[in-house]
């Protein structure tokens, strides 16, 4: 189920990013993967905005805060505020543990707040949580 | 001083008194002078009343004389019944007689003649030693024939009247002179009570023959009509119809008989006192006439009253002066010492004035009057009264940016009565500008207006030039902890993401050479991703400190027994072999903040217990102020000498190869403790090997 979801990471570290891919890979997961590295990027690539590619529904949005250009709280901010993309659905992944972060995100609407912890297993695991997620829940249906 | 409040009252009073003696001495001598005025006009009437009283009587005689030479011959019924028409009342008149002359030669005929008349053993008298005899010769005899009233006057039947020498003088006197002649006094005869009479005589010629010749009076004499008047009577008589009564006395001149005398000796000697002359038909009186009550030697009431009214008025009026004075000096005095009170004041504001370093003015607000203090001038770098003391002047030397401040502090006192203290740069005349601190207080007027505002100006320049740099560096100071702490929180952010990277590509690294790494580098890989977890460990904690305290605080009341069996539970303790006990009690504190210092502590226990097995208490006890928490282990105890050391950050008492810690878990309770206000220590154990940490926590 949900296997046509897109996946779009908005995240700026290259090494986080490679993390992901290394995921997903070990985790077998097929999903597209989109790469924003930061909220203007992203925001373009779901509005199909500066000649990129619209991303279709379904979709999860996987979201860092601190990022060059636009963070994450503006990014989601934005989306909020866009009648096609205010139900999307976002994951917050984050090395902040800042408990200001946390409620400024949920603030938001957001799926779930996940900390990058120290231990290099959290991608698998929070990746895990997510395939375990969208495995159960219903996503919003294409309009 | 005192003496002087007597002075006019006192010589007021005398001269009142020597006022009053006068006054009493003129208006008893005006008096006396009355009285004795009244007294002689009174007294020569007196006098001029007896003398009418002889006069009425010599009347009588003048009558009878009359009636006598009229008749050729009067029988003796006659003669009484005239004398009695005469007479009627006048009591005074002891008799009127007629004396016939009888010649020797018809003395024989006459006695006989006038037994035959019914006159018993009728001889001519005279009288001697008392008695009465029968005449001897004389040529002529006078012997009262006729009398009325006989009663009472038997006896002078029959006396010769010129058988007494004096008697026969008068006689002939009135002979000679055709006029009534008055006798001296005699004493009756008749008289038990022994009387003073006079007689008075008229000569009665024949043939009512009018004689002018002494020789043919002689001649033609044919008797006497005698009047014999008693003095005493008289003068009873004509006093009982006079107004005033005298001391009386008459004397008869010609032989010094005292005629009458109402003059006891008791009597005093009277101040008025008249001493007349009464010359009546030949005859001489002194008529000595006085007071009958005198009046001098008494107190004369109206003088006395005079002067004692006079007296009492100048006492009244000296009284008066003298409260008066008395009240003025009181007001004098009291002025005085009001004065010296004032000048005592006025020098003790001075003398704290001059010996104070505050500057004092004093503005008139209505009459925009000003007195600045010589302090006040030294302050501004001036000498006295070198410039002008007005609002003007002193507005001119605030600082452009505090003349605003200053003026709305003033109208707010004077209109609101808000408190006048204000702080700002005054110009001085050097030019800089320094520090003052001014106060002030104005007074208003029962209307609410400001009337006059009394302040002082300090110089604080020192002071406050030091506030100002000391407020600097304690700005300076926040801003440099702040930006520590920022530097902190971002450092600590910011180096993890890459330390993630680092970890992240070290173990893809090692996931990828695993099967070539030779022992001694699968070691080096494992000491890698130990720096790599320590330095995250590191970077966490001193995100932790800086983050400790600063989140927004939430005083509720926290179950503490409670939150250690919580804290517990999420450590393992029991599963690592540890027992953890509380007492039971609760205190109001913001939760995360006990809960984080509880955690590490009791972490801490754990983490550094020498034993497998241990176990650690929780104890409460409180003080008025304070909550006294202390946290006590069975571990290895901390040496004294560390006890400060230990509170420091990345401090750690054993190498971090041996027990990883980051070493901030002391630092970031001793950060959350100082931040509410409370205290940290340790104290060591007896009896036993551990510590105790203790803390306390403010009541609030």
């Amino acid at each position: 189920m949900n296997a046509q979801a897109h996946i779009l990471l908005v995240e700026d570290d290259d090494v986080d990013i490679m993390g992901m891919k290394r995921a997903l890979k070990g985790l077998k997961i097929a999903n597209t993967l989109h790469i924003a590295k930061d909220g203007i990027q992203a925001l373009e690539l779901l509005r199909g905005e500066s000649g990129k590619e619209k991303i279709e529904l379904p979709f999860i949005i996987l979201l860092d805060l601190n990022m060059p250009r636009m963070g994450g709280l503006e990014f989601l901010e934005e989306i909020r505020n866009d009648p096609e993309l205010c139900n999307s659905i976002v994951f917050v992944m984050t090395t902040s543990s800042d408990e200001q972060d946390i409620c400024a995100a949920y603030k938001k609407n957001i799926a779930g707040y996940i900390v990058k912890s120290n231990a290099q297993e959290s991608f698998s695991e929070a990746l895990g949580l997510i395939e375990h997620y969208w495995r159960i829940i219903e996503l919003p249906p294409k309009i | 001083m005192q003496f002087r409040l007597f002075y006019t009252p006192l010589f007021i009073f005398i001269t009142g008194a020597v006022l009053a003696v006068f006054l009493y001495d003129y208006v008893k001598q005006s008096q006396a002078l009355q009285a004795e005025n009244r007294f002689t006009k009174q007294a020569a009437s007196y006098v001029k009343t007896i003398e009418a009283g002889l006069g009425n009587s010599r009347e009588l005689l003048v009558s009878l004389k009359s009636f006598v030479a009229n008749s050729d011959a009067i029988t003796r019924n006659q003669f009484d019944q005239y004398a009695k028409d005469l007479l009627k009342e006048r009591k005074y008149i002891q008799a009127l007689e007629w004396i016939p002359k009888i010649g020797h030669g018809m003395r024989e005929e006459f006695e006989n003649y006038a037994r035959e008349q019914g006159i018993k053993d009728f001889v001519i008298k005279y009288k001697r030693e008392g008695k009465m005899h029968e005449s001897p010769f004389q040529p002529e005899y006078f012997p009262v024939y006729y009398v009325y009233p006989m009663a009472g006057n038997e006896a002078a039947v029959g006396y010769n009247l010129s058988s007494n020498s004096a008697r026969l003088k008068a006689l002939m006197l009135a002979r000679d002179t055709n006029s009534t002649v008055m006798s001296q006094g005699i004493k009756l005869v008749q008289e038990k009570s022994q009387q003073s009479a006079v007689l008075m005589f008229l000569p009665v010629y024949r043939s009512n023959a009018l004689p002018k010749a002494v020789s043919e009076r002689r001649r033609h004499l044919q008797g006497f009509a005698l009047l014999v008047l008693r003095i005493p009577d008289l003068i009873e008589h004509v006093s009982k119809d006079f107004p005033a009564r005298f001391n009386l006395q008459v004397t008869d001149m010609g032989d010094g008989q005292t005629l009458y005398s109402n003059i006891s000796e008791t009597v005093q000697q009277s101040v008025n006192n008249l001493q007349s002359q009464l010359s009546f038909s030949h005859r001489h009186w002194k008529i000595t006439l006085s007071e009958l009550h005198s009046s001098s030697g008494g107190l004369n009431w109206i003088a006395f009253l005079a002067a004692m009214g006079a007296l009492c008025s100048t006492s009244l009026a000296s009284l008066y002066l003298y409260s008066l004075n008395n009240t003025n000096h009181k007001i004098k005095r009291e002025v005085e010492k009001q004065t010296k009170a004032l000048k005592t004041s006025e020098q003790r504001f001075s003398l704290a004035v001059q010996g104070s370093s505050v500057g004092i003015w004093d503005w008139q607000i209505v009459e925009d009057k000003e007195y600045w203090s010589p302090q006040c001038y030294k302050l501004l770098g001036f000498d006295d009264n070198e410039i002008s003391p007005n609002k003007n002047t002193f507005l001119d030397m605030v600082h452009p940016e505090h003349k605003e401040r200053l003026v709305r502090v003033l109208k707010l006192h004077l209109a609101e009565r808000k408190p006048f203290e204000v702080e700002y740069l005054l110009q001085v005349k050097s030019g800089d500008y320094q520090w003052f601190f001014a106060t002030a207080q104005a007074s208003w007027n029962s209307e609410g207006e400001a009337q006059r505002m009394v302040g002082s100006i300090q110089k604080i320049d020192q002071r406050k030039k030091a506030e100002i740099a000391i407020n600097k560096y304690a700005d300076e100071l926040q801003r440099s902890n702040k930006d520590l702490e920022q530097f902190a929180y971002v450092a600590s952010h910011d180096l993890k993401a890459p330390l993630r990277g680092i970890s992240n590509l070290a173990a893809w690294i090692e996931e990828s050479v695993d099967e070539h790494l030779d022992d001694e580098n699968r070691s080096y890989m494992s000491l890698l991703q130990g720096r790599i977890s320590r330095l995250e460990s590191l970077l966490d904690g001193l995100l932790q400190y800086s983050r400790a305290g600063t989140e927004k605080r939430q005083i509720e009341t926290v179950d503490v027994g409670g939150l250690v069996t919580d804290i517990s539970d999420l450590l393992g303790a029991s599963e690592k072999g540890f027992k953890v006990e509380s007492m039971s009690f609760s205190i109001k504190i913001d939760k995360t903040v006990i809960n984080q210092v509880l955690h590490n502590l009791i972490n801490n226990s754990i983490k550094h217990h020498h034993l497998a097995v241990g176990s650690i208490n929780i104890t409460y006890r409180e003080t008025d102020k304070e909550h006294l928490i202390s946290v006590c282990d069975d571990g290895p105890g901390i040496d004294p000498k560390m006890y400060e050391k230990v509170f420091q950050m990345f401090q750690t008492l054993r190498p971090r190869d041996e027990i990883e810690g980051s070493g901030m878990g002391l630092a970031i309770v001793k950060k959350l403790i100082e931040r509410n206000k409370g205290r940290i220590w340790i104290e060591p154990v007896e009896e036993q090997s551990g510590c105790r940490i203790c803390f306390s926590i403010p009541k609030t």
